[in-house]
Protein backbone atom coordinates (compact mmCIF):
# COMPACT_ATOMS: atom_id res chain seq x y z
CA UNK A 1 0.00 0.00 0.00
CA UNK A 2 2.81 2.33 0.90
CA UNK A 3 4.54 1.58 -2.40
CA UNK A 4 1.33 2.23 -4.34
CA UNK A 5 0.96 5.56 -2.59
CA UNK A 6 4.49 6.50 -3.59
CA UNK A 7 3.95 5.64 -7.24
CA UNK A 8 0.63 7.47 -7.26
CA UNK A 9 2.33 10.55 -5.82
CA UNK A 10 4.94 10.53 -8.56
CA UNK A 11 2.33 9.85 -11.21
CA UNK A 12 0.19 12.74 -10.06
CA UNK A 13 3.16 15.06 -10.11
CA UNK A 14 4.59 14.21 -13.49
CA UNK A 15 2.52 11.96 -15.70
CA UNK A 16 -0.22 14.45 -16.64
CA UNK A 17 2.41 16.88 -17.90
CA UNK A 18 4.15 14.22 -19.93
CA UNK A 19 0.89 12.99 -21.38
CA UNK A 20 -0.28 16.43 -22.39
CA UNK A 21 3.01 17.24 -24.08
CA UNK A 22 2.81 14.09 -26.16
CA UNK A 23 -0.87 14.30 -27.07
CA UNK A 24 -0.57 15.01 -30.78
CA UNK A 25 3.12 15.06 -31.58
CA UNK A 26 5.31 12.06 -32.23
CA UNK A 27 8.81 12.60 -30.92
CA UNK A 28 11.64 11.51 -33.14
CA UNK A 29 14.24 10.05 -30.82
CA UNK A 30 16.60 8.40 -33.28
CA UNK A 31 17.80 8.79 -36.86
CA UNK A 32 17.51 7.41 -39.51
CA UNK A 33 13.73 7.57 -39.07
CA UNK A 34 10.93 6.68 -41.47
CA UNK A 35 7.50 8.30 -41.21
CA UNK A 36 4.77 6.02 -42.43
CA UNK A 37 1.67 7.71 -41.02
CA UNK A 38 0.30 11.26 -41.34
CA UNK A 39 0.69 13.53 -38.33
CA UNK A 40 2.96 15.91 -36.46
CA UNK A 41 6.51 14.98 -35.64
CA UNK A 42 9.30 16.77 -33.79
CA UNK A 43 12.95 16.36 -32.98
CA UNK A 44 13.95 16.12 -29.35
CA UNK A 45 17.66 16.80 -29.69
CA UNK A 46 20.46 17.28 -32.24
CA UNK A 47 21.27 14.24 -34.37
CA UNK A 48 24.22 13.09 -36.46
CA UNK A 49 23.59 10.75 -39.38
CA UNK A 50 26.15 8.31 -40.81
CA UNK A 51 27.49 8.80 -44.32
CA UNK A 52 25.13 7.68 -47.07
CA UNK A 53 22.06 7.55 -44.80
CA UNK A 54 18.92 9.67 -45.11
CA UNK A 55 18.01 11.43 -41.89
CA UNK A 56 14.20 11.33 -42.11
CA UNK A 57 12.24 9.62 -44.89
CA UNK A 58 8.56 10.37 -45.38
CA UNK A 59 6.63 7.47 -46.86
CA UNK A 60 3.15 8.23 -45.55
CA UNK A 61 0.87 8.24 -48.58
CA UNK A 62 -0.38 11.77 -49.41
CA UNK A 63 1.64 12.61 -46.39
CA UNK A 64 0.02 15.47 -44.47
CA UNK A 65 3.13 15.26 -42.37
CA UNK A 66 4.53 18.18 -40.36
CA UNK A 67 8.10 17.90 -39.11
CA UNK A 68 9.16 20.47 -36.51
CA UNK A 69 12.90 20.35 -36.00
CA UNK A 70 12.35 22.15 -32.73
CA UNK A 71 15.36 24.40 -33.18
CA UNK A 72 17.59 21.34 -33.30
CA UNK A 73 19.96 20.16 -36.02
CA UNK A 74 20.46 17.15 -38.25
CA UNK A 75 24.09 16.79 -39.30
CA UNK A 76 25.24 14.41 -42.00
CA UNK A 77 28.51 13.25 -43.48
CA UNK A 78 27.31 12.96 -47.08
CA UNK A 79 28.26 16.19 -48.83
CA UNK A 80 28.67 15.37 -52.51
CA UNK A 81 26.63 12.19 -52.19
CA UNK A 82 22.95 11.57 -52.82
CA UNK A 83 21.66 11.16 -49.29
CA UNK A 84 19.21 13.74 -47.98
CA UNK A 85 18.66 15.22 -44.56
CA UNK A 86 14.90 14.96 -45.05
CA UNK A 87 13.41 13.15 -48.04
CA UNK A 88 9.73 13.05 -48.91
CA UNK A 89 8.23 11.67 -52.10
CA UNK A 90 4.72 12.25 -50.77
CA UNK A 91 2.61 15.39 -50.94
CA UNK A 92 1.79 17.93 -48.25
CA UNK A 93 4.98 17.59 -46.26
CA UNK A 94 6.02 20.53 -44.09
CA UNK A 95 9.50 20.91 -42.60
CA UNK A 96 10.44 23.84 -40.38
CA UNK A 97 12.40 25.35 -37.51
CA UNK A 98 15.89 23.91 -37.42
CA UNK A 99 19.24 23.26 -39.08
CA UNK A 100 20.26 20.61 -41.61
CA UNK A 101 23.88 20.37 -42.68
CA UNK A 102 26.36 18.09 -44.37
CA UNK A 103 24.14 16.19 -46.83
CA UNK A 104 23.98 15.76 -50.59
CA UNK A 105 20.54 17.37 -50.40
CA UNK A 106 19.32 19.19 -47.32
CA UNK A 107 15.58 18.78 -47.96
CA UNK A 108 13.82 17.04 -50.84
CA UNK A 109 10.11 17.72 -51.30
CA UNK A 110 9.05 15.30 -53.97
CA UNK A 111 5.30 15.72 -54.45
CA UNK A 112 2.60 18.34 -54.59
CA UNK A 113 1.85 20.77 -51.81
CA UNK A 114 4.75 20.98 -49.41
CA UNK A 115 6.32 23.74 -47.36
CA UNK A 116 9.83 24.35 -46.04
CA UNK A 117 10.24 27.37 -43.81
CA UNK A 118 12.47 28.86 -41.15
CA UNK A 119 15.28 26.43 -41.88
CA UNK A 120 19.06 26.85 -41.84
CA UNK A 121 20.61 24.65 -44.52
CA UNK A 122 24.38 24.82 -44.18
CA UNK A 123 27.01 23.12 -46.28
CA UNK A 124 24.75 20.78 -48.25
CA UNK A 125 25.63 20.15 -51.91
CA UNK A 126 22.04 21.01 -52.80
CA UNK A 127 20.13 23.00 -50.22
CA UNK A 128 16.52 22.27 -51.18
CA UNK A 129 15.34 20.15 -54.10
CA UNK A 130 11.72 20.53 -55.19
CA UNK A 131 10.11 17.83 -57.28
CA UNK A 132 6.44 18.73 -56.90
CA UNK A 133 3.97 21.47 -57.77
CA UNK A 134 2.47 24.06 -55.42
CA UNK A 135 5.30 24.13 -52.88
CA UNK A 136 6.37 27.16 -50.80
CA UNK A 137 9.87 27.78 -49.44
CA UNK A 138 10.14 30.75 -47.12
CA UNK A 139 12.48 32.38 -44.62
CA UNK A 140 15.29 29.90 -45.11
CA UNK A 141 19.06 30.46 -44.98
CA UNK A 142 20.68 28.25 -47.59
CA UNK A 143 24.46 28.54 -47.46
CA UNK A 144 26.75 26.29 -49.47
CA UNK A 145 30.45 25.73 -49.58
CA UNK A 146 31.47 27.61 -52.71
CA UNK A 147 32.26 26.85 -56.25
CA UNK A 148 32.04 23.11 -56.92
CA UNK A 149 30.20 22.06 -60.08
CA UNK A 150 26.46 21.56 -60.01
CA UNK A 151 25.75 22.81 -56.54
CA UNK A 152 22.35 24.37 -56.09
CA UNK A 153 20.87 26.47 -53.33
CA UNK A 154 17.28 25.79 -54.34
CA UNK A 155 16.58 23.65 -57.40
CA UNK A 156 13.14 23.25 -58.90
CA UNK A 157 12.74 20.41 -61.35
CA UNK A 158 9.87 20.42 -63.83
CA UNK A 159 7.29 21.97 -61.55
CA UNK A 160 4.69 24.70 -61.54
CA UNK A 161 3.45 27.19 -58.98
CA UNK A 162 6.42 26.94 -56.65
CA UNK A 163 7.16 30.05 -54.56
CA UNK A 164 10.46 30.94 -52.91
CA UNK A 165 10.27 33.98 -50.67
CA UNK A 166 12.39 35.72 -48.05
CA UNK A 167 15.37 33.38 -48.34
CA UNK A 168 19.10 34.07 -47.96
CA UNK A 169 21.06 31.95 -50.41
CA UNK A 170 24.80 32.06 -50.94
CA UNK A 171 27.93 30.24 -52.02
CA UNK A 172 26.46 27.96 -54.69
CA UNK A 173 27.02 27.65 -58.42
CA UNK A 174 23.26 28.10 -58.87
CA UNK A 175 21.51 30.17 -56.23
CA UNK A 176 17.97 29.49 -57.42
CA UNK A 177 17.57 27.20 -60.43
CA UNK A 178 14.30 26.70 -62.25
CA UNK A 179 15.23 25.98 -65.82
CA UNK A 180 13.90 22.53 -66.62
CA UNK A 181 11.61 22.50 -69.68
CA UNK A 182 8.44 21.96 -67.66
CA UNK A 183 9.10 24.66 -65.05
CA UNK A 184 6.34 27.21 -65.33
CA UNK A 185 4.73 29.94 -63.30
CA UNK A 186 7.09 29.72 -60.37
CA UNK A 187 7.65 32.92 -58.36
CA UNK A 188 10.67 34.24 -56.53
CA UNK A 189 9.97 37.13 -54.18
CA UNK A 190 12.14 39.09 -51.77
CA UNK A 191 15.15 36.81 -51.68
CA UNK A 192 18.79 37.75 -51.20
CA UNK A 193 21.24 35.72 -53.31
CA UNK A 194 24.98 36.25 -52.86
CA UNK A 195 28.28 34.83 -54.05
CA UNK A 196 26.77 32.45 -56.60
CA UNK A 197 27.92 31.93 -60.16
CA UNK A 198 24.29 32.26 -61.23
CA UNK A 199 21.96 34.14 -58.89
CA UNK A 200 18.45 33.35 -60.14
CA UNK A 201 18.40 31.17 -63.25
CA UNK A 202 14.78 30.86 -64.27
CA UNK A 203 12.54 29.51 -67.00
CA UNK A 204 10.88 31.92 -69.44
CA UNK A 205 7.57 31.36 -67.64
CA UNK A 206 8.71 32.26 -64.13
CA UNK A 207 8.28 35.63 -62.34
CA UNK A 208 10.42 37.46 -59.82
CA UNK A 209 10.03 40.56 -57.68
CA UNK A 210 12.09 42.34 -55.02
CA UNK A 211 15.13 40.07 -55.16
CA UNK A 212 18.60 41.41 -54.39
CA UNK A 213 21.90 39.87 -55.43
CA UNK A 214 25.53 40.59 -54.71
CA UNK A 215 28.78 39.00 -55.80
CA UNK A 216 26.98 36.87 -58.41
CA UNK A 217 28.51 36.24 -61.85
CA UNK A 218 25.11 36.39 -63.56
CA UNK A 219 22.58 37.89 -61.14
CA UNK A 220 19.40 37.16 -63.13
CA UNK A 221 18.75 34.94 -66.11
CA UNK A 222 15.39 34.21 -67.73
CA UNK A 223 12.12 34.82 -65.96
CA UNK A 224 9.98 37.95 -65.99
CA UNK A 225 10.84 40.81 -63.65
CA UNK A 226 7.91 42.46 -61.90
CA UNK A 227 8.38 46.09 -60.86
CA UNK A 228 11.64 47.87 -60.25
CA UNK A 229 12.72 46.20 -57.02
CA UNK A 230 14.93 43.47 -58.43
CA UNK A 231 18.59 44.31 -58.63
CA UNK A 232 22.14 43.84 -57.52
CA UNK A 233 25.28 42.83 -59.21
CA UNK A 234 28.50 41.01 -59.43
CA UNK B 1 11.24 5.08 3.45
CA UNK B 2 7.78 5.61 2.02
CA UNK B 3 8.70 9.24 1.36
CA UNK B 4 12.14 8.49 -0.02
CA UNK B 5 10.88 6.09 -2.70
CA UNK B 6 8.68 8.54 -4.56
CA UNK B 7 11.29 11.26 -4.28
CA UNK B 8 13.90 9.00 -5.84
CA UNK B 9 11.44 7.97 -8.53
CA UNK B 10 10.60 11.58 -9.25
CA UNK B 11 14.27 12.50 -9.41
CA UNK B 12 14.92 9.70 -11.89
CA UNK B 13 12.05 10.89 -14.04
CA UNK B 14 13.32 14.46 -14.01
CA UNK B 15 16.79 13.34 -15.03
CA UNK B 16 15.28 11.44 -17.95
CA UNK B 17 13.22 14.44 -18.99
CA UNK B 18 16.26 16.71 -19.02
CA UNK B 19 18.19 14.27 -21.18
CA UNK B 20 15.32 13.92 -23.61
CA UNK B 21 14.99 17.70 -23.86
CA UNK B 22 18.63 18.05 -24.87
CA UNK B 23 18.55 21.79 -24.28
CA UNK B 24 21.03 23.14 -21.78
CA UNK B 25 19.59 25.73 -19.46
CA UNK B 26 21.62 28.83 -18.72
CA UNK B 27 20.86 29.71 -15.13
CA UNK B 28 23.48 32.32 -14.26
CA UNK B 29 25.90 34.81 -15.81
CA UNK B 30 28.66 34.94 -16.88
CA UNK B 31 28.24 31.70 -18.81
CA UNK B 32 30.72 30.17 -21.24
CA UNK B 33 29.60 27.75 -23.95
CA UNK B 34 32.26 25.19 -24.85
CA UNK B 35 30.08 22.44 -26.31
CA UNK B 36 27.99 22.62 -29.49
CA UNK B 37 24.25 22.38 -28.93
CA UNK B 38 21.09 24.19 -27.93
CA UNK B 39 20.86 26.53 -24.96
CA UNK B 40 18.03 28.48 -23.41
CA UNK B 41 17.22 30.92 -20.66
CA UNK B 42 14.50 30.08 -18.18
CA UNK B 43 14.40 33.46 -16.44
CA UNK B 44 15.87 36.95 -16.65
CA UNK B 45 19.58 37.06 -15.84
CA UNK B 46 21.99 39.84 -14.85
CA UNK B 47 25.72 40.22 -15.44
CA UNK B 48 27.77 42.28 -13.05
CA UNK B 49 30.52 43.93 -15.08
CA UNK B 50 31.31 40.83 -17.16
CA UNK B 51 30.19 39.48 -20.51
CA UNK B 52 26.83 37.78 -20.41
CA UNK B 53 27.43 34.65 -22.52
CA UNK B 54 30.73 33.77 -24.19
CA UNK B 55 30.59 31.32 -27.09
CA UNK B 56 33.80 29.37 -27.64
CA UNK B 57 32.56 26.65 -30.01
CA UNK B 58 30.69 26.50 -33.34
CA UNK B 59 27.18 25.16 -33.98
CA UNK B 60 25.37 26.77 -31.08
CA UNK B 61 21.75 27.91 -30.80
CA UNK B 62 20.87 30.26 -27.94
CA UNK B 63 17.17 30.84 -27.35
CA UNK B 64 16.57 33.61 -24.84
CA UNK B 65 13.01 32.34 -24.61
CA UNK B 66 11.55 35.82 -24.22
CA UNK B 67 13.77 36.59 -21.23
CA UNK B 68 16.44 39.25 -20.84
CA UNK B 69 20.16 39.53 -20.23
CA UNK B 70 20.93 42.76 -18.41
CA UNK B 71 24.21 44.42 -17.48
CA UNK B 72 24.17 45.95 -14.00
CA UNK B 73 27.41 47.85 -14.60
CA UNK B 74 26.15 49.98 -17.45
CA UNK B 75 28.32 50.14 -20.55
CA UNK B 76 30.63 47.23 -19.81
CA UNK B 77 31.04 43.76 -21.27
CA UNK B 78 29.28 42.11 -24.20
CA UNK B 79 25.88 40.48 -23.96
CA UNK B 80 26.74 37.54 -26.21
CA UNK B 81 30.35 37.39 -27.30
CA UNK B 82 31.47 34.94 -29.99
CA UNK B 83 35.07 35.67 -30.91
CA UNK B 84 35.55 33.20 -33.74
CA UNK B 85 32.91 30.44 -33.77
CA UNK B 86 30.64 29.85 -36.78
CA UNK B 87 27.01 28.77 -37.11
CA UNK B 88 25.84 30.53 -33.97
CA UNK B 89 22.24 31.71 -33.56
CA UNK B 90 20.93 34.09 -30.88
CA UNK B 91 17.19 34.71 -30.80
CA UNK B 92 14.05 35.68 -29.02
CA UNK B 93 14.78 38.00 -26.10
CA UNK B 94 16.26 41.23 -24.78
CA UNK B 95 19.87 42.26 -24.19
CA UNK B 96 20.40 45.57 -22.44
CA UNK B 97 23.00 47.78 -20.81
CA UNK B 98 26.17 46.22 -22.22
CA UNK B 99 28.92 48.05 -24.08
CA UNK B 100 28.15 45.68 -26.97
CA UNK B 101 24.99 43.65 -27.40
CA UNK B 102 25.97 40.76 -29.65
CA UNK B 103 29.36 40.37 -31.33
CA UNK B 104 30.25 37.65 -33.83
CA UNK B 105 33.96 37.55 -34.68
CA UNK B 106 36.50 40.30 -34.30
CA UNK B 107 38.64 42.51 -36.49
CA UNK B 108 41.16 39.65 -36.74
CA UNK B 109 38.90 36.55 -36.64
CA UNK B 110 35.82 35.56 -38.64
CA UNK B 111 32.63 34.00 -37.34
CA UNK B 112 30.66 32.80 -40.36
CA UNK B 113 26.98 31.92 -40.88
CA UNK B 114 25.88 33.56 -37.64
CA UNK B 115 22.44 34.96 -37.03
CA UNK B 116 20.45 37.12 -34.65
CA UNK B 117 16.70 37.00 -34.89
CA UNK B 118 13.87 38.61 -32.97
CA UNK B 119 16.09 40.37 -30.46
CA UNK B 120 15.62 43.61 -28.58
CA UNK B 121 19.03 45.13 -27.95
CA UNK B 122 19.14 48.27 -25.85
CA UNK B 123 22.53 49.98 -25.62
CA UNK B 124 25.14 51.93 -27.50
CA UNK B 125 26.40 49.16 -29.82
CA UNK B 126 23.86 46.50 -30.70
CA UNK B 127 25.07 43.87 -33.20
CA UNK B 128 28.48 43.43 -34.86
CA UNK B 129 29.29 40.72 -37.39
CA UNK B 130 32.79 39.92 -38.59
CA UNK B 131 32.44 37.00 -40.99
CA UNK B 132 30.47 35.91 -44.04
CA UNK B 133 26.74 35.29 -44.34
CA UNK B 134 25.75 37.02 -41.14
CA UNK B 135 22.02 37.60 -40.84
CA UNK B 136 20.15 40.09 -38.66
CA UNK B 137 16.40 39.98 -38.94
CA UNK B 138 13.30 41.14 -37.13
CA UNK B 139 15.30 43.00 -34.46
CA UNK B 140 14.58 46.13 -32.43
CA UNK B 141 17.81 48.01 -31.71
CA UNK B 142 17.70 51.17 -29.62
CA UNK B 143 20.80 53.18 -28.76
CA UNK B 144 21.63 55.87 -26.25
CA UNK B 145 21.35 58.89 -28.52
CA UNK B 146 23.40 60.51 -31.24
CA UNK B 147 25.70 62.29 -28.81
CA UNK B 148 27.50 59.00 -28.31
CA UNK B 149 29.58 58.81 -31.47
CA UNK B 150 30.38 55.16 -30.81
CA UNK B 151 26.70 54.31 -31.16
CA UNK B 152 26.13 51.66 -33.83
CA UNK B 153 23.02 49.63 -34.58
CA UNK B 154 24.43 46.95 -36.85
CA UNK B 155 27.93 46.58 -38.22
CA UNK B 156 28.54 44.11 -41.05
CA UNK B 157 32.21 43.40 -41.64
CA UNK B 158 32.07 40.36 -43.91
CA UNK B 159 30.63 39.37 -47.30
CA UNK B 160 27.07 38.22 -48.01
CA UNK B 161 25.63 39.76 -44.87
CA UNK B 162 21.97 40.60 -44.66
CA UNK B 163 20.03 42.97 -42.40
CA UNK B 164 16.29 42.59 -42.84
CA UNK B 165 13.15 43.96 -41.22
CA UNK B 166 14.86 45.74 -38.33
CA UNK B 167 13.93 48.91 -36.44
CA UNK B 168 17.01 50.89 -35.43
CA UNK B 169 17.08 54.24 -33.66
CA UNK B 170 18.97 56.62 -31.36
CA UNK B 171 22.34 55.55 -32.75
CA UNK B 172 25.14 57.69 -34.16
CA UNK B 173 25.28 55.20 -37.07
CA UNK B 174 22.24 53.06 -37.73
CA UNK B 175 23.85 50.52 -40.04
CA UNK B 176 27.52 50.38 -41.02
CA UNK B 177 29.15 48.04 -43.51
CA UNK B 178 32.67 47.61 -44.85
CA UNK B 179 34.39 45.38 -47.40
CA UNK B 180 31.37 43.27 -48.05
CA UNK B 181 28.80 42.97 -50.78
CA UNK B 182 25.82 42.68 -48.48
CA UNK B 183 22.14 43.55 -48.56
CA UNK B 184 20.01 45.79 -46.36
CA UNK B 185 16.34 45.19 -46.89
CA UNK B 186 13.20 46.78 -45.52
CA UNK B 187 14.60 48.34 -42.37
CA UNK B 188 13.31 51.42 -40.54
CA UNK B 189 16.06 53.66 -39.22
CA UNK B 190 15.21 56.66 -37.10
CA UNK B 191 16.96 59.47 -35.23
CA UNK B 192 20.50 58.53 -36.19
CA UNK B 193 23.22 60.89 -37.39
CA UNK B 194 23.94 58.41 -40.19
CA UNK B 195 21.24 56.02 -41.34
CA UNK B 196 22.93 53.49 -43.59
CA UNK B 197 26.67 53.92 -44.18
CA UNK B 198 27.43 51.19 -46.65
CA UNK B 199 30.26 49.74 -48.67
CA UNK B 200 30.43 50.51 -52.37
CA UNK B 201 29.63 46.84 -53.09
CA UNK B 202 26.47 46.76 -50.96
CA UNK B 203 22.84 46.93 -52.03
CA UNK B 204 19.81 48.29 -50.25
CA UNK B 205 16.13 48.04 -50.93
CA UNK B 206 12.95 49.24 -49.28
CA UNK B 207 14.56 51.04 -46.32
CA UNK B 208 12.96 54.04 -44.67
CA UNK B 209 14.99 56.57 -42.68
CA UNK B 210 13.47 59.34 -40.56
CA UNK B 211 15.13 62.10 -38.57
CA UNK B 212 18.57 61.06 -39.78
CA UNK B 213 21.09 63.76 -40.68
CA UNK B 214 22.51 61.64 -43.51
CA UNK B 215 20.02 58.98 -44.44
CA UNK B 216 22.03 56.93 -46.96
CA UNK B 217 25.72 56.83 -47.81
CA UNK B 218 27.27 54.73 -50.59
CA UNK B 219 25.93 51.34 -51.59
CA UNK B 220 23.57 50.82 -54.50
CA UNK B 221 19.89 51.59 -54.11
CA UNK B 222 17.59 49.07 -55.74
CA UNK B 223 14.22 50.26 -56.94
CA UNK B 224 12.33 53.28 -55.76
CA UNK B 225 11.30 52.19 -52.30
CA UNK B 226 14.24 53.59 -50.29
CA UNK B 227 13.66 56.99 -48.79
CA UNK B 228 13.43 59.34 -45.85
CA UNK B 229 15.41 62.23 -44.52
Amino acid sequence: MKLIKGISFAALLFMPVITRADDSVTKITKLPYTITAPGNYELTRNFTVASGKVGITVEARDANVVINLGGFSITGASVGGTAAGIYSDQGNTTVYNGTISGFGMGVVLGAQGGNAHDLRLLGNSWGIEILGNDIVVQNCSVIGTGGASFTYGIVISENVNVQVTGCHISQYVMGIYSLDPSDSGNTFIGNYVASCTWGLRMSPWDYYQGNVTSNCGTPFSGGNAIGTENGGGN
Amino acid sequence: MTIIKPVILAALMLTTLNRAGAVTRITSLPYTITKSGNYELTRNLTANGTDGIDVNVSNVVINLNGFSITQSSAGSGTGVNDVSSSNVVVSNGTISGFADGVTFGSYSTNANNCKVQSLRVLGAVAVQIFGSDGLVEDCFLIGTGVANTNGLGVYVGGPNGEVRNCYISEMYTGVGSQNTGSAFLHNNIASCTYGLVLDSNDYYQGNVATNCTTAFSEGHAIGTENGGD
